[in-house]
């Protein structure tokens, strides 16, 4: 009976692993007849028919693991394989070598069960928008942009578009019932009249050189005054009768100055800190010393050749402009404006600092983006940056020098650096002329679903014989809700609840802006705004099968895939005309669409959630050890990432790039993080030179960072990482309950040596001989990305030892390789996984579900198809957009 | 102010009440009750997440009882011993997530049980207490989370809160003290027809979005259906919660015993806020169950542990290790902080809210990845469990059957919890309050 089992289960986890395409590593076979044999002489003997222990019976185990319950009794015997429970101490162990290969197998068998399980069977569940859909569509349909973040974040799945994990509940409705009358409003106030444009100009040394002057005037007149305070005390203090008094009061503290000063009411004929302008001894104290703490590096500033026309940007010090500020008045109203600025580096700052970082202040300040400045003392050059002004309440524009604001504590830290150097300070890298913020520019492009509200004058009230009479209340309502609800009707039951609604606040007296407010942010909170639903036709299918999409729903599909928002007036033209499921038109709409801006929405989420690029933000960097891969640079190196792909679909380019290229996408920031002689903030194309080890994701800062802790760099993390995501042969989950490893305590290992270890036991062997050997190969960049050839580990207590980093290894299954380079070969050469990886990616985010065998043959065409054009990118996009799944529901 | 049809919602959601001495006056039933009756009973549920160090957190496995001795991590609650007991060898026997301290911790369900879906969840113990505590307080429960992003990764795992409701779904939380506040204390000072207004004009709302989502529902399949569905619940959950809200009309918010918090507090000194406002909740019976999902990298980052969170939970010896057991000592010395406040704070017939509260202290991860043994602590006498005991139970015990046990000692006497087999007779020793 065993036997039959044990068989049906081999034969089970090999189809599986066929299915899959992603078999056991060449030749090698599922769970073969050594681990099967060694399994029943030693698990039978107690788990047999005949009284089995814990009631656990393997000989009645179901053979294919086909349904839940085997799959969870399969399970159990994983964990306590994995735990080292079983079999029991007091049994004979099994083979190191079978239970390797058996661990091995069962984990990927189960990963695969547990997919087969939850296969839906390409059915697409009805979704809600996902938040940043959601926070897209707003803005697309009132061109404003709300602050969407007490919203769930939609970031449990793989994929945030995964219908099964977008759940609703009553906080939700209430949230957007909320968030959507503050849209109304914001739209209102940005479009509901016409503004001027207006400027608003700031010279700073205005406001900060007199300032200074006079506070370093103020604290130089306080430290004399203390001096001639304390030269008064001092004076009364060598009178004999205080001989007494002095000598007790010195002991209290070893400066005796400060001493006899904070004593002095005991001195005889010492005079009183207020004849000198002091409110007492603690404040004579404070003011007469601020000059030790301030004066210094503040006189450098006033002398600067510059701070009488301009102002230079510094750090720690709040009073001497370390971030520069502008506020914009509540009446400013929301939108696109230009943030000018007329700023020069100065001549001794060293080219790394020559950077500025801008953002708004938002209790902590959110950066939104940094530029190099290029202008010279000599010739000063004119910044301008656009800038989206959100609605009120909002904090100051903020300016800064990037990157020394980036922890708490840095600040400090950089200025006593430059202390050292210089003995005053950290010496300031920017100058600023003047700053000028200048807009709104966008207030006159209406949103068409706005046109018709925004025409009714703001004060209407009701009785208003010029226009209440002649509101077409009931069809303004339902042409708006038609524009929310891409392309769809509202039905007539619902619009007029919504024009009753605005009748009552009429009646109670509201102008037409606040009465109409409510009916609009309750289209805003309806499941036609907030689902992309897709009916079945009336009188149509059955449940299990599947019909095309109509035209209307297929342009929703289609632009929350390539824009992540709502389809816009062409598409919704082409579906009315009836014309857009033809695959001509089709593939030129998908074309329009990937070449619109908004199509960076598509590929920048995708991206970000594919490479799973949040482990980014979850470690800080130690900013001692990589003091140039600060926030905005970490910022800009997964843009690098983005910009790339976009640049491969902008350029018919093939998928291949991203294993390996001779060019790389940066800007001067991260050019010259990389080494490469760029200038100017746009990301473009650049050609490495010969034996770069850039070009591809392998050498991308993002992705080295990712696989680190922010202080060393973690071969597993990166081992791991290009299993999953370029190699398509992703480790099985970690499994819980595995012993710890035996440690060697008090000695120091190198990280392969530490690595090594994880060979020891077979649990952890199973996974990490596939792992670590791809790491070791990468071990040549640092926690950061930077090249390096030697590394080093310190213990605490222990001492140091360093070693030169030996990058050569063998993918499990071969081959080997050297260093690096040939690792990278290697990888490269595996074109056909990686792209089925990011086909089955691409499937999972466009259709909102996981992916399942049932999409095998799907997927494999889609390959195939890209295959033939040497995996252009942009041909995977077409293939899914044309599959049937894609276009039916 | 009220039309026809809120007024009989209104009477008929206020008949639930007739049973209760009287109806006039909200007011008077509090204080009625407060005279006559013991004070209610509480649960709290608080989850640290990642586990602990168990080399120095947990008791010796052979040194059960009252006598044990109280290790290194557990040393800041010396002064609470024979106040809490410390429960080894349960585990949620379904989870395999190596990385999920919260999603299972208080569900016990099994990620995989429905085919067809990747992700399935049940109810969680403190919604099961609420259903039955939640009644006459103005909140049915309530969820804290630390306002630390990405909460729901690794350490916790996925979810909103600590809670998740009878359908499986997570309940959302208030993700930051000054949130919470507000929502408990901030008196509204609108009058009262206004407010009856406000109610009326939300149920219309509420109408309206309730035609437009069954206009979406004709034509759709089943699973669609399923879908949507959870929408029309959230619906009733918003009708339910106006109900309560139109119950507690003119019942003014309590003072706050605590002043109004400021912005920005993270980490350790958000634990502690959060921990002041959960007996300023109990102590004004604002509600009687909550629960807190506590901050795992924010609280190193206030201690100016430099180890990442997920190094620290996989600690050997050395930096890693010494992160783990700081954190445990903080974490011991905050929770001993709490149980001081419960014990000092009065309630009217002069007991303290200890006597009538359970605080359960833990999580889904023993440490590192291993899911058995989960860290339970149980403090407070309102379940009635015999405290100041090391309980050592058979390996792999459902976790729920704890939930069970405790859900029962607070007179909620469900047949089940989750995959729970039974009562902790251990428990139930006699020795208990």
């Amino acid at each position: 009976m065993i036997r039959t089992a044990w068989r049906a289960l081999v034969a089970g986890a090999v189809a599986l692993a066929a299915a899959s395409g992603r078999a056991a590593p060449a030749g090698g076979p599922g769970l073969a007849e050594p681990h099967i044999a060694a399994l029943r002489t030693a698990c039978l003997k107690c788990h047999g028919a005949d009284d089995p222990q814990g009631g656990f019976r393997l000989d009645t185990l179901s053979a294919a693991i086909d349904t839940v319950e085997a799959a969870d009794r399969w399970q159990k015997v994983l964990g306590v394989l994995n735990s080292g429970e079983m079999p029991p101490v007091d049994e004979p162990p099994l083979d190191a070598v079978v239970k390797i290969e058996l661990l091995d197998r069962l984990a990927h068998a189960l990963v695969e069960a547990r997919q087969t399980l939850a296969d839906t069977g390409g059915a697409i569940t009805m979704r809600r928008l996902n938040r940043r859909e959601y926070d897209n569509t707003l803005r697309d349909l009132l061109g404003v942009q709300v602050d969407v973040r007490q919203l769930p974040a939609d970031s449990g799945s793989p994929f945030d578009t995964f219908g099964s994990a977008l759940f609703m509940s009553a906080d939700q409705i209430e949230q957007y019932h909320e968030i959507g009358l503050r849209a109304i409003d914001a739209a209102f106030k940005k479009f509901g009249k016409r503004h001027e444009r207006r400027k608003l100009r700031k010279e700073p040394e205005t406001e900060i050189t007199p300032r200074l002057t006079k506070h370093i005037q103020d604290t130089i007149e306080f430290h004399q005054q203390l001096h001639r305070w304390t030269s008064a005390v001092e004076e009364a203090a060598k009178r004999p009768e205080n001989q007494a008094v002095v000598a007790e009061l010195v002991k209290l503290k070893p400066d005796r100055s400060s001493a006899l000063r904070h004593g002095w009411e005991k001195i005889a004929g010492a005079p009183p800190p207020t004849d000198f302008g002091f409110v007492d001894a603690v404040r004579a104290e404070h003011d007469g010393f601020a000059w030790r703490s301030y004066g210094l590096h503040r006189t450098a500033y006033i002398t600067l050749p510059g701070a009488a026309t301009g102002a230079y940007l510094t750090v720690r010090d709040a009073y001497m402009n370390d971030q520069y500020g502008v506020g914009l008045g509540h009446d400013w109203p929301p939108g696109r404006y230009v943030l000018r600025l007329r700023l020069a580096a100065t001549d001794q700052s060293p080219v790394r600092r020559r950077c500025v970082e801008y953002g708004w202040w938002d209790r902590l300040i959110a950066i939104a983006g940094c530029r190099e400045v290029t202008g010279t003392m000599e010739q000063p050059q004119i910044m301008e940056i656009p800038i989206d002004v959100p609605d009120t309440p909002r904090g100051a524009l903020v300016i800064r020098e990037k990157g020394l604001h980036d922890i708490d504590g840095k600040p400090h830290r950089v200025f006593a650096d430059g202390m050292k150097e210089n003995g005053v300070w950290l010496e300031p890298a920017i100058w600023i002329d003047w700053v000028e913020v200048e807009g709104p520019f966008d207030t006159d492009d209406v949103p068409p679903a706005l046109t018709e509200l925004t025409s009714v004058p703001d004060a209407d009230r009701p009785g208003d014989s010029n226009t209440s009479a002649k509101l077409d209340i009931r069809g303004m309502l339902t042409r708006f809700a038609e524009k929310a609800f891409r392309g769809r009707d509202a039905d007539t039951g619902s619009i007029d609840r919504l024009v009753a609604i605005f009748e009552k606040r009429r009646a109670a007296g509201m102008s037409f802006r606040e009465a109409v407010q409510e009916p609009l942010a309750i289209i805003l909170s309806s499941p036609h705004f907030l689902y992309l639903s897709e009916p079945v036709a009336p009188g149509a299918v059955e449940a299990g099968t599947r019909r095309p999409l109509t035209d209307l729903e297929l342009a929703s599909r289609l632009s929350y895939f390539l824009t992540g928002g709502p389809p816009d007036d062409e598409l919704l033209d082409r579906a009315r005309a009836g014309s857009l499921a033809h695959p001509d038109v089709l593939a030129g709409e998908v074309n329009r669409l990937l070449a619109d801006p908004k199509s960076r929405r598509f590929i920048d989420a995708f991206t970000h959630q594919w490479l799973g690029l949040d482990r980014l933000d979850f470690f800080q960097f130690n900013d001692t050890l990589y003091p140039d891969y600060d926030l905005a640079t970490k910022s800009l190196s997964r843009q690098e990432i983005f910009e790339t792909i976009a640049l491969l679909v902008r350029e018919g380019a093939s998928l291949r790039q991203l294993l390996a290229s001779d060019f790389v996408v940066v800007n001067g920031i991260l050019g010259r993080y990389y080494g490469l002689e760029v200038v100017g903030d746009e990301f473009r194309k650049v050609s490495l030179p010969a034996g770069s080890p850039r070009g591809g994701l392998l050498g991308m800062a993002a992705v080295l960072a990712m696989g680190s802790n922010g202080e060393q760099s973690s071969p597993i993390e990166r081992g791991a990482w290009v299993l999953r995501k370029v190699l398509h042969d992703p480790p099985p989950p970690a499994p819980p309950n595995v012993p710890q490893l035996t440690r060697l305590d008090g000695e120091i290992l190198t990280t392969r040596e530490r690595l090594l270890m994880h060979q020891e036991q077979p649990q952890c062997a199973s996974c990490h001989r596939r792992i670590d050997p791809i790491g070791f190969g990468m071990e040549n960049f640092d926690a950061a990305g930077r090249w390096r050839t030697q590394d080093s580990y310190t213990k605490d207590g222990v001492g140091t030892k360093a070693w030169t980093i030996d990058p050569s290894g063998a993918l499990y299954g071969g081959p080997a390789f050297n260093d690096f380079f040939a690792l990278r070969d290697v990888i490269a050469g595996r074109i056909d996984a990686f792209a089925t990886g990011f086909t089955e990616a691409l499937l999972e985010y466009a259709l909102g579900r996981p992916y399942g065998f049932s999409d095998e043959a799907l997927r494999d065409a889609i390959v195939r198809r890209a295959a033939a054009n040497d995996y252009a990118v942009r041909d995977f996009i077409h293939a899914v957009i044309q599959s049937e799944a894609f276009r039916s529901k | 102010m009220l039309n026809a049809a809120s007024r009989r919602r209104f009477l008929r959601s206020a008949g639930t009440l007739l049973a209760l001495p009287s109806l006039e006056s909200l007011g008077f039933r509090r204080f009625a009750r407060a005279a006559a009756v013991s004070p209610p009973k509480r649960m709290v549920f608080l989850g640290f997440g990642y586990g602990v160090t168990e080399e120095t957190w947990f008791p010796k496995q052979t040194d059960g009882g009252a006598g044990y001795a109280l290790p290194e991590g557990l040393a800041a609650l010396a002064r609470h011993k024979a106040d809490f007991t410390i429960v080894q060898g349960c585990a949620n026997k379904a989870l395999t997530e190596a990385h999920w301290g919260s999603t299972f911790w208080l569900t016990g369900a099994n990620k995989f049980a429905v085919a067809g879906q990747s992700f399935h969840n049940t109810v969680s113990a403190d919604q099961v207490a609420a259903a039955a505590l939640g009644r006459d307080t103005r909140f049915a429960s309530i969820q804290l989370n630390a306002s630390e992003p990405g909460l729901d990764g690794p350490g916790h795992g996925p979810g909103l809160s600590l809670a998740w409701d009878t359908r499986g779904k997570p309940i959302a939380g208030f993700n930051s003290p000054v949130v919470a506040f507000h929502k408990l204390f901030s008196a509204d000072d609108v009058p009262l027809e206004t407010l009856q207004a406000m109610l009326a004009d939300k149920r219309s709302v509420l109408d309206a979005v309730r035609e437009d989502a069954k206009s979406v529902e004709r034509g759709l399949n089943a699973a669609d259906r399923a879908k949507l569905d959870e929408y029309f619940e959230g619906i009733r959950d918003i009708e339910a919660r106006l109900s309560k809200e139109e119950r507690w009309l003119g019942q003014p918010k309590p003072a706050a015993p605590l002043p109004a918090p400021g912005e920005g507090l993270v980490g350790r000194g958000e634990v502690l806020l959060m921990y002041d406002l959960i007996v300023a909740a109990l102590q004004t019976d604002s509600t009687r169950v909550m629960t807190f999902r506590q901050p795992i990298q924010h609280l190193l980052t206030s201690l100016d542990i430099k180890v990442a969170a997920h190094d620290m939970s996989h600690y050997h010896p050395g930096n890693r290790m010494e992160a783990s057991q700081h954190r445990d000592r903080v974490q011991s010395e905050m929770f001993a902080t709490l149980l001081d406040r419960l014990k000092a704070t009065r309630e009217t017939d002069g007991t303290s809210l200890f006597d009538h509260t359970t605080v359960v202290y833990g999580s889904n991860i023993r440490s590192v990845h291993y899911l058995d043994n989960c860290p339970t602590v149980i403090a407070g006498r309102g379940a009635g469990v015999a405290l100041g005991q090391h309980i050592v139970l058979p390996k792999n015990t459902p976790l729920c059957n704890v939930w069970l046990t405790l859900l029962h000692g607070t007179g909620i006497r469900v047949g089940s919890h989750g995959d729970s087999t039974g009562i902790v007779q251990e428990l139930l020793t006699a020795g208990a309050s």
